[in-house]
C-alpha cells in the first residue's frame, strides 16, 4: 500500500513538473475517438435523453449534464481527476459510489476517462439541459395555513335547532355533523354495556358484578360522573392510559436490533409514565422532560431523579449495537429519535425526509439535518457492551440519592473500562502493545516489530530505556534507502496525536523526517532525537492528525538527510486526543500508588471486570438516558441518506413548517435539545395538542379524529371534525394539558354513550362510522384479555411491578414466561425480538415502532391460544372451582355456576335459553353426576368456552 | 357424541371452506383483519415461474472462495498482500496485514456445465447442472445483525417485513390449513423474530416457527396446536362455543366477529392436518437415508431438509430453513468450514434430488445464502473476515437456469466486479420468479408506500430459463 502511495506521489510530482498530459492533442478529436464510445456504451443507459433515464439526476449525454451534475453535484472538476466524482465512481474504491453499477471499466478506459478529465474535460457537446430536474421549493408560508400546521384556532360551536339530545359541546359539533349528513344519533348504550365499556376504557379492567348491579339499578348521569371520577382516581387509570403512551413511545425492556441486550433499567421510565398520567402531569411538562430531562433545571434531587428518567425516552429505540461504521450508527440513532419525536408529538413522518425532501409533506431534507444537528450532538450510544469493539453499549446516569456518590464511581468506572478494553482490545488485534514498564499508557501502539522495514536496520537493546524487548537503529547506513513503515489501524475516527519512541543521546540524529499518512494525505515532519521525549522520557508528541477508521493511516520513518547520525526507531502510539487527559492523570497516578487497578488488566481481564460492573450495576439507582455529546455541532446533510456522502452544513434549526423564527441561536457547547423542546411545548405549537387531543379521542372512540392518528400529513387521512379538533385542542392548552379534564370531557359526552348497535339506515350511510353518530366496537387488547382473566379468578396482584427482568434473573433475550407472573400486564417485560405470546398473539404494540393505533387482527393463532394455551386452561380450571366454591358462598349448584361465571366473565346475567344450554354441557361432560368434582371439572370447561368467545373478546 | 359433533361442525363449515378454496384467497385476507386492512392474495402480476420457495440460510457467513467461487490468482498468490485497499470497517487485524489466503480446499469441475465447485460440498456438487451460481452478491452490513436484517428483510437499520412476509402478502395460501410462510428452526438472535415478522404488514403474514436456532427437536410443533381435552370433550365446548359466538354475531352485526368464527374453526381443523404434515415418521428409509438423517452429523439438517419438502408438497409458500449461527470463521477456518459444510452438504443435496423426483423442483425455487461471504484475506492466523463486497449464493429449480455462473468478483474474490447483484436485485429477482413485480408490492404504513426493495432493485433477467 505505501509503495502505491509513494509511486502515485512520484506520478504526481513529475506529472507537476512537466506539462498537461493533452495540450498536445486535439481534445475534441481525443474526445470524440477514445471518450464518447464509453460514455455511450456504458453510461448512455442510465444518464441520456435518449434512454430517457437521468439516474441521481445526472446527464452524461451533454457537457451541461456533467457541469450541473447529479443529486451529489458536478460530476467532473476539469483538469482535477481526484476531486472529480465521476473518477471517484469509475474507480469503484467507494463501496457507496461506484459506477457503472454492473460491472467496472477496464482499466484502459478507466485511464482513459481519467486522461480526459485531466486534459480539462474537452467536450463538443452542446445540448442544454432541458426540463431540468429542479427540485421544486417547499412554499412554507402557504404550508402554515394547513389545517394541521396553522396556529390554534378558536371554531364556534355550532347552534343545532331542536338539540335536546345533546350533553355538551362535543355532542353539539357530532350532531351537527351527523345532521349536516341527514343522519340521527343511535341510541344510548345500556348502563350495562356502558359500564363495561368505561371500566375498559379507564382502567382497562372490568367492572364487578357488584359495580354492574349498582350501577344498572341508578344510570344517571350523576352517577355516571361519580363512577368516572372513581375511576380516573385509581392508580389503575395510569396503568390503563400510561400504556397507551408507552406504545407511541416505542417502550421496550431490550435493545432488539442485532444484540437484544436487556434494558434493566427502562421500566423506571414506564413507572414515570404510569404515575405523570395519574397525576395527571400537564402535557407540556411531561414532553418536554422526554425530550430534554437531562438537560432541565431542577431544584430538588426528586425532581432531577424524574427528569432523566423521562429522557429515558430518547434512549429506548432499538438500535444495530454491532455497526461497525460508528459514524452511520449515531447517524442512524439521531434518525431513529427524529422519527419517533416526530411521529410521537407531531403525527409526521419526518424520518422522510433523511433521504430528500418529503415527497408529500412540507419537511425538507435541510429541515431534516438542521433537527439532525440537534440529536447528532446528543449521545445515546458509547462505549462497549461486551469487550467486543464492534458492540456499542449505551450511557447511563446515577440517579441523584443517598446513594448517588458511590453509584457515580460504578458509573465513572464502568466507562473507563469501557474505553480501555476498547483500546486494549483494539491494539491487541492491531498486532499493537501496551505497557511500559508502569506506564499506564493509552490508544494504540505499535512496536518497531510491527512495522515493516525496507533497508538495512539494526536490533539493539543497547538502552533500556525502550518500548518492549528492542528498538532499532540505522547503524548510520544505507542512508536514504533505509525506511520503515507503520500501517495503523484505529478504533474510530477522529483527532489523533502520533508519537515516536526513542531513546535520545547526542549522537541521534536531528532531523529525522517522518511522514504521516492521514485522512487528508501526507504531512511531514522532522523529530530531533538528541532531545528527550516529553511522555516518560521515551515517547514524543509529534502532531495531530484526522485519521478515519479503515482509512489511510501509516507512519514512515526514512533516514535521507541523516548522514553521520544515528536514526532510532523503537514505536509509535496514536491517542484520541481526547484520551489524553485521562493519560496523563493515570500517568501522574502511578507514583502515587493509588492508580485504578483497571489500567493495569489485560483486555482478558477487561472484559470479564466490565461483565461484572454490568451486572453490579443492573440493580443501581442508574436511569437509562442520553447526554450532550463533547463537541456538538450542526450536521452536514447527506446526499441521499449516506453517511459517507457530505452535503452542506445545515445550521440546527426547528421544523420550518412550524416555525418562522430565527434560527435558534444555541450557546457553545450545547446540543441544542433544551432549545427544541422549549419550542415544542411552545403556545404557538398547535400541532402538539392536536395530535395528543386526536389519540385521546382515539382511544376512546376507536377511531380518531384523524384516523391516522401517528400521520397528520398528506397522506394520512384529513380531519372529519376539523373544527371540533381544533375546539378540543385548544381548550386542552387553556387547561394547562391536563389529559384527565379532556378524558373526562369525552365520556361524559353523549357521543361516547351511544349504543354500537346503529340501526340499518345508519349502518349504511356510515359503514365506517366516520361520523361517530354511535360508538365503536373493539377487541380488548392483549394486556386487557390477561389481567381480566386473572381479575375473574381473584388472582390479579394490584400493586405496581417495578424492576422487569432482574427480579427473575431474567436476560430477556432468553425465553421467559408470564406463567407465574401475576402483575398486571404493563409491569410485564417488553422483549424485542422475543416477546411474550400472550403479548404477541393479541397485537400489542410492536416495540419496535411507534404505535397509536394498534392493529386489530385475527389470525387462527389467536383462536389456537384461546383453546390450547396452559394459561387459559389452567384459568377456566380455577374458575371452574371458583364456580361452586362453598367457601366462597356459592352453593354448588350449577345452575347458580352458570349465572355467577356469566355475570362475572360477561357482565351479564344469561337469558333461559342460554343458561339451558350451558347446563347442558356441564351435564355432558360430568357425564350427569353429581360428584362435586365432575361438576367442578365441567364448570371449568364451561369458563373455557366463555373465555374464548367473542362476546369476552370484544367491547359493545 | 363425537361423531354428531363433527358432523354438524363440518357441515356446518363446508360451504365457507369450499368458497376459499376456490377464491385464491390468503390466509391474511381470510382472517378478517379489523385496521390493519389485510389486502393480501393478490393475483400474481406476470406468470410465475415458481409456486414457492425454500430458503437454505447459512447463518454466519460461509465463505465464497472456500466453496463455489473458484479464484485460482488468490491460491497463486495465497501469503502475499493484497495489491488494493481492502473494505472499511474490518477487523485491524485483517487490515494492518491485508495477506491474502488460499483456499485450502480444492476445486474440480462438475457436471456437464463444468461449474467450479470446492471439496466441501461434494453431493452438492452432483446436482452442479441444476445450480444458478451467482458469484457476484453484494450486501450492506458489515457485521452480522445488519447483514443478516438486509438479506431477510431488504433494510440494515430499519424495521421492515420480512421476505417471506412480503410473499405471503403476495400470494396468500394454497392451503388454508397451513401456515402460509414457515420458518424451521430460525434464531433467536441477529434481529431473530425481526427476519421472519411482518412489521407493518398484518400479523398474518409474520412465519409460523417450529424449532429454533438452527435446531429442530424430534417432537417440535407449532405452538398451541395440541388440545388439552380429548376430541370429544373439546368437539362438544366447540359446539357451544361456535353456537355462542354466531348468536354475538348476530346480535352485533360486527364484521369482526365473524372473523374471529372462521379462525376458531380454521384452529380447529389445524389441529387435525397440522401434526401429520409435521410428523415424519412414515417417510420411507429411502427417502430419509437421501437426506442423511439417523447420521449424526447430518441427523438435524436432514429432517429440517425433509420437513421443509413435506411443506413445499402441502402448500406452504415460503418455507426457511436454518444452519445455527455455525459459519463465522474468524478463526479455525479449515476445521469450522468442514464440519459445517458436511453437516448440510447431502441433506441439500437429498432435498434436490428428492424435490426432483417429485417434480416440484420445477415450481419450487431453491435458494442457498449466507448473510454474506469471507475475506480473501486472512484474518489472524487461520480464519476470514465478513465480506458483504462480493460473495456467491445459488439458486436451483424455479425457473432459474441450471449448470451457470452469472458474475464475478475481481481476480482475489474480494469485491464484485462484474453484472453485480445487489441484495436487493436478489430480492427482486426472487419475486419476479414467483410473479410478482417488486415495483408494484406494495404496503401502505405512514404515510408511505413501503416495498421489499425500497427504491431499488433490477431483475436479474440473465439468470432465468
Amino acid at each position: 500500500m505505501k509503495l502505491i502511495a509513494l509511486f502515485n506521489l512520484l506520478v504526481f510530482l513529475i506529472a507537476a513538473s512537466r506539462p498537461a498530459v493533452g495540450i498536445a492533442e486535439d481534445g475534441d478529436d481525443f474526445f470524440e475517438s477514445e471518450v464518447r464510445p464509453i460514455l455511450v456504451d456504458r453510461c448512455y443507459e442510465c444518464h441520456s435523453e435518449e434512454a430517457g433515464e437521468r439516474s441521481g439526476g445526472l446527464w452524461l449525454d451533454r457537457k451541461a449534464g456533467w457541469i450541473e451534475g447529479g443529486d451529489s453535484g458536478p460530476a467532473i472538476v476539469p483538469g482535477k481527476v481526484d476531486a472529480s466524482l465521476l473518477i471517484r465512481s469509475v474507480r469503484y474504491r467507494d463501496e457507496d459510489l461506484q459506477m457503472p453499477p454492473d460491472g467496472r471499466l477496464s482499466e484502459e478506459e478507466i485511464a482513459t476517462i481519467e486522461k480526459w478529465v485531466a486534459m480539462g474535460a474537452p467536450d463538443p457537446r452542446e445540448a442544454e439541459i432541458i426540463g431540468a430536474v429542479r427540485r421544486e421549493e417547499i412554499d412554507y408560508e402557504l404550508a402554515r395555513q394547513g389545517w394541521p400546521y396553522r396556529p390554534h384556532q378558536s371554531p364556534p360551536v355550532p347552534a343545532v335547532e331542536d338539540d335536546n339530545w345533546s350533553r355538551n359541546k362535543v355532542d353539539a359539533f357530532v350532531l351537527a355533523k351527523l345532521r349536516e349528513k341527514g343522519l340521527e344519533p343511535a341510541e344510548d348504550a345500556t348502563p350495562e354495556q356502558l359500564i363495561r365499556r368505561v371500566y375498559y376504557d379507564l382502567t382497562g379492567l372490568p367492572p364487578t358484578q357488584d359495580e354492574v348491579a349498582v350501577f344498572a339499578a341508578d344510570p344517571s348521569t350523576a352517577a355516571f360522573a361519580a363512577i368516572v371520577d372513581d375511576l380516573l382516581s385509581r392508580p389503575a387509570f395510569g396503568e390503563k392510559w400510561g400504556r397507551h403512551w408507552l406504545d407511541v413511545a416505542r417502550y421496550a425492556d431490550s435493545n432488539g436490533g442485532d444484540r437484544n441486550f436487556t434494558y434493566y433499567q427502562a421500566w423506571r421510565y414506564r413507572n414515570w409514565v404510569i404515575d405523570a398520567f395519574n397525576r395527571d402531569m400537564p402535557w407540556y411538562e411531561f414532553v418536554r422532560a422526554q425530550l430534554a430531562g437531562d438537560l432541565l433545571p431542577a431544584e430538588i434531587d426528586d425532581q432531577r431523579r424524574e427528569q432523566l428518567i423521562a429522557a429515558t425516552f430518547l434512549s429506548l429505540g432499538p438500535k444495530m449495537l454491532t455497526e461497525r461504521d460508528k459514524e452511520k450508527l449515531f447517524l442512524d440513532t439521531a434518525d431513529e429519535q427524529i422519527d419517533t419525536m416526530g411521529r410521537a408529538f407531531l403525527g409526521l413522518t419526518l424520518g422522510c425526509a433523511r433521504c430528500h425532501d418529503h415527497k408529500f409533506d412540507p419537511v425538507s431534507q435541510e429541515d431534516y439535518y438542521a433537527l439532525a444537528g440537534i440529536f447528532r450532538s446528543t449521545e445515546v450510544v458509547t462505549g462497549t457492551r461486551n469487550g467486543c469493539v464492534n458492540v456499542a453499549s449505551w450511557i447511563e446516569w446515577p440517579l441523584p440519592g443517598p446513594q448517588s456518590e458511590e453509584v457515580t464511581t460504578k458509573v465513572e468506572r464502568l466507562e473507563l473500562a469501557m474505553r480501555l478494553t476498547v483500546e486494549k482490545s483494539y491494539m491487541k488485534k492491531a498486532g499493537g502493545k501496551m505497557a511500559l514498564g508502569d506506564l499506564p499508557l493509552a490508544g494504540v501502539i505499535y512496536d518497531e516489530s510491527d512495522a515493516e522495514l525496507i533497508g538495512n536496520w539494526k536490533t539493539s537493546t543497547y538502552s533500556a530505556n525502550r518500548f518492549g524487548e528492542q528498538y532499532i537503529h540505522d547503524d548510520q547506513k544505507s542512508k536514504g534507502t533505509n525506511r520503515a513503515i507503520f500501517r495503523g489501524s484505529l478504533p474510530e475516527s477522529g483527532l489523533y496525536e502520533v508519537r515516536v519512541a526513542y531513546n535520545a543521546a547526542g549522537n541521534r540524529t536531528d532531523r529525522l523526517p517522518v511522514t504521516i499518512e492521514a485522512r487528508d494525505g501526507a504531512h511531514q515532519v522532522i523529530v530531533d532525537e538528541t532531545v528527550t521525549p516529553e511522555i516518560g522520557g521515551l515517547f514524543q508528541p509529534i502532531g495531530r492528525f484526522e485519521f478515519e477508521k479503515g482509512g489511510e493511516c501509516q507512519v514512515i520513518f526514512e533516514t535521507t538527510g541523516t548522514e553521520d547520525r544515528y536514526v532510532i526507531v523503537d514505536a509509535v502510539q496514536f491517542i484520541a486526543v481526547a484520551d489524553i487527559p485521562r493519560e496523563a492523570e493515570a500517568i501522574a497516578a502511578v507514583d502515587e500508588s493509588d492508580l485504578d487497578p483497571l489500567f493495569r488488566m489485560s483486555e482478558a481481564e477487561l472484559k470479564k471486570e466490565l461483565t461484572r460492573m454490568i451486572e453490579d450495576l443492573k440493580d443501581e439507582e442508574v436511569a437509562m438516558a442520553p447526554r450532550d455529546a463533547a463537541a456538538p455541532d450542526d450536521c452536514h446533510l447527506r446526499i441521499r441518506g449516506e453517511p459517507g456522502s457530505m452535503g452542506p452544513k445545515i445550521p440546527r434549526n426547528f421544523l420550518r413548517v412550524l416555525y418562522d423564527g430565527p434560527t435558534p441561536s444555541i450557546p457553545d457547547g450545547q446540543s441544542g435539545r433544551l432549545q427544541l423542546a422549549d419550542w415544542m411545548v411552545s403556545d404557538s405549537n398547535a400541532l402538539l395538542d392536536r395530535v395528543i387531543v386526536n389519540r385521546v379521542w382515539h382511544h376512546l372512540f376507536a377511531r380518531g379524529i384523524v384516523a391516522s392518528v401517528d400521520n397528520f400529513g398528506r397522506l394520512g387521512t384529513p380531519p372529519t371534525h376539523p373544527e371540533l379538533l381544533d375546539g378540543l385542542a385548544l381548550s386542552f392548552r387553556e387547561n394547562g394539558g391536563s389529559i384527565k379534564s379532556l378524558i373526562r370531557q369525552l365520556v361524559l359526552s353523549r357521543t361516547y354513550q351511544l349504543s354500537s348497535r346503529p340501526d340499518d339506515e345508519l349502518a349504511e350511510a356510515d359503514p365506517q362510522n366516520q361520523w361517530f353518530g354511535r360508538q365503536n366496537r373493539r377487541r380488548l387488547t392483549a394486556e386487557e384479555i390477561r389481567d381480566s382473566i386473572l381479575f375473574f379468578s381473584g388472582q390479579l396482584d394490584p400493586e405496581p411491578g417495578y424492576a422487569t427482568a432482574t427480579p427473575q434473573g431474567v436476560d430477556l433475550d432468553k425465553p421467559f414466561s408470564f406463567a407465574k407472573e401475576r402483575k398486571r400486564t404493563v409491569y410485564l417485560p417488553v422483549a424485542r425480538n422475543n416477546l411474550a405470546t400472550e403479548l404477541a398473539v393479541f397485537d400489542a404494540a410492536n416495540p419496535d415502532l411507534v404505535s397509536g393505533n394498534r392493529a386489530q387482527t385475527n389470525v387462527p393463532t389467536q383462536a389456537l391460544y384461546l383453546l390450547n394455551s396452559d394459561f387459559v386452561n389452567e384459568q377456566a380450571t380455577a374458575l371452574g372451582r371458583l364456580s361452586v366454591d362453598k367457601d366462597a358462598r356459592r352453593t354448588g349448584e350449577p345452575s347458580d355456576a352458570v349465572t355467577w361465571l356469566y355475570r362475572t366473565l360477561l357482565g351479564r346475567t344469561p337469558d333461559s335459553a342460554e343458561a339451558e344450554r350451558a347446563l347442558g354441557l356441564i351435564a355432558d361432560l360430568s357425564g350427569g353426576s353429581s360428584d362435586r368434582q365432575q361438576i367442578e371439572v365441567a364448570c371449568g370447561h364451561l369458563a373455557h368456552v366463555l373465555l374464548a368467545s367473542t362476546e369476552f373478546l370484544y367491547l359493545d | 357424541m363425537t361423531d354428531t359433533f363433527e358432523k354438524r361442525a363440518a357441515a356446518s363449515t363446508w360451504s365457507r371452506r369450499q368458497m376459499l378454496a376456490s377464491s385464491a384467497c390468503g390466509f391474511g385476507s381470510l382472517a378478517f383483519a379489523g385496521a390493519a386492512h389485510a389486502a393480501s392474495g393478490q393475483e400474481p402480476h406476470h406468470a410465475p415461474r415458481a409456486r414457492r420457495v425454500i430458503f437454505l440460510f447459512m447463518h454466519g457467513g460461509p465463505s465464497h472462495v472456500d466453496t463455489f467461487d473458484y479464484r485460482p490468482e488468490l491460491q497463486k498468490r495465497s501469503g502475499e498482500r493484497l495489491p488494493f485497499a481492502p473494505a472499511k470497517n474490518l477487523d485491524p487485524t485483517a487490515t494492518s496485514q491485508a495477506k491474502l489466503l488460499g483456499s485450502p480446499w480444492v476445486f474440480q469441475q462438475h457436471g456437464e456445465s463444468g461449474l467450479w465447485v470446492s471439496e466441501l460440498f461434494p453431493e452438492v456438487a452432483r446436482h452442479a447442472d441444476d445450480l444458478c451460481v451467482i458469484r457476484s452478491v453484494q450486501s450492506k452490513g458489515q457485521s452480522h445483525g445488519q447483514a443478516v436484517c438486509m438479506l431477510h428483510t431488504g433494510t440494515d437499520n430499519f424495521v421492515r417485513p420480512s421476505v417471506g412476509s412480503w410473499v405471503s402478502y403476495g400470494l396468500g395460501t394454497s392451503n388454508q390449513n397451513l401456515p402460509t410462510f414457515v420458518s424451521i428452526s430460525p434464531s433467536a438472535a441477529h434481529g431473530g423474530p425481526r427476519n421472519y415478522g411482518p412489521a407493518f404488514l398484518p400479523a398474518a403474514h409474520q412465519a409460523t416457527t417450529i424449532g429454533r436456532n438452527g435446531n429442530l427437536p424430534a417432537d417440535a410443533s407449532f405452538e398451541f396446536l395440541t388440545p388439552k381435552s380429548s376430541d370429544a370433550v373439546q368437539a362438544r365446548k366447540m359446539e357451544l362455543l361456535l353456537q355462542m359466538d354466531r348468536e354475538h354475531y348476530q346480535r352485533t352485526r360486527y364484521a369482526p366477529v365473524e372473523g374471529m368464527i372462521e379462525s376458531m374453526e380454521m384452529a380447529f381443523r389445524m389441529q387435525s392436518s397440522a401434526p401429520p404434515v409435521i410428523d415424519m415418521s412414515e417417510e420411507p428409509e429411502s427417502v430419509r437415508d437421501l437426506y442423511g438423517i439417523g447420521e449424526e452429523a447430518t441427523d438435524n439438517y436432514g429432517r429440517q431438509c425433509l420437513l421443509a419438502r413435506r411443506f413445499a408438497e402441502a402448500g406452504v409458500r415460503y418455507i426457511q430453513v436454518s444452519t445455527p449461527n455455525v459459519w463465522d470463521q474468524h478463526s479455525n477456518l479449515k476445521g469450522g468450514h468442514e464440519k459445517n459444510s458436511l453437516a448440510v452438504d447431502k441433506p441439500i443435496a437429498g432435498l434436490l434430488t428428492d424435490l426432483k423426483q417429485r417434480g416440484l423442483l420445477d415450481d419450487t425455487l431453491v435458494v442457498w445464502s449466507g448473510e454474506f461471504g469471507r475475506t480473501p484475506i486472512v484474518q489472524g492466523a487461520n480464519g476470514r473476515d465478513h465480506n458483504p463486497q462480493g460473495f456467491t449464493i445459488w439458486m436451483a429449480g424455479g425457473g432459474a437456469k441450471g449448470g451457470i455462473t452469472w458474475g464475478e468478483t475481481d481476480e482475489f474474490g474480494y469485491f464484485a466486479v462484474r453484472d453485480k447483484v445487489h441484495m436487493h436485485d436478489l430480492h427482486a429477482t426472487m419475486l419476479h420468479l414467483l410473479g410478482i413485480d417488486h415495483e408494484r408490492l406494495t404496503y401502505r404504513y405512514a404515510g408511505r408506500d413501503f416495498r421489499l426493495t425500497d427504491v431499488h432493485g433490477n431483475v436479474v433477467h440473465g439468470i432465468m430459463t
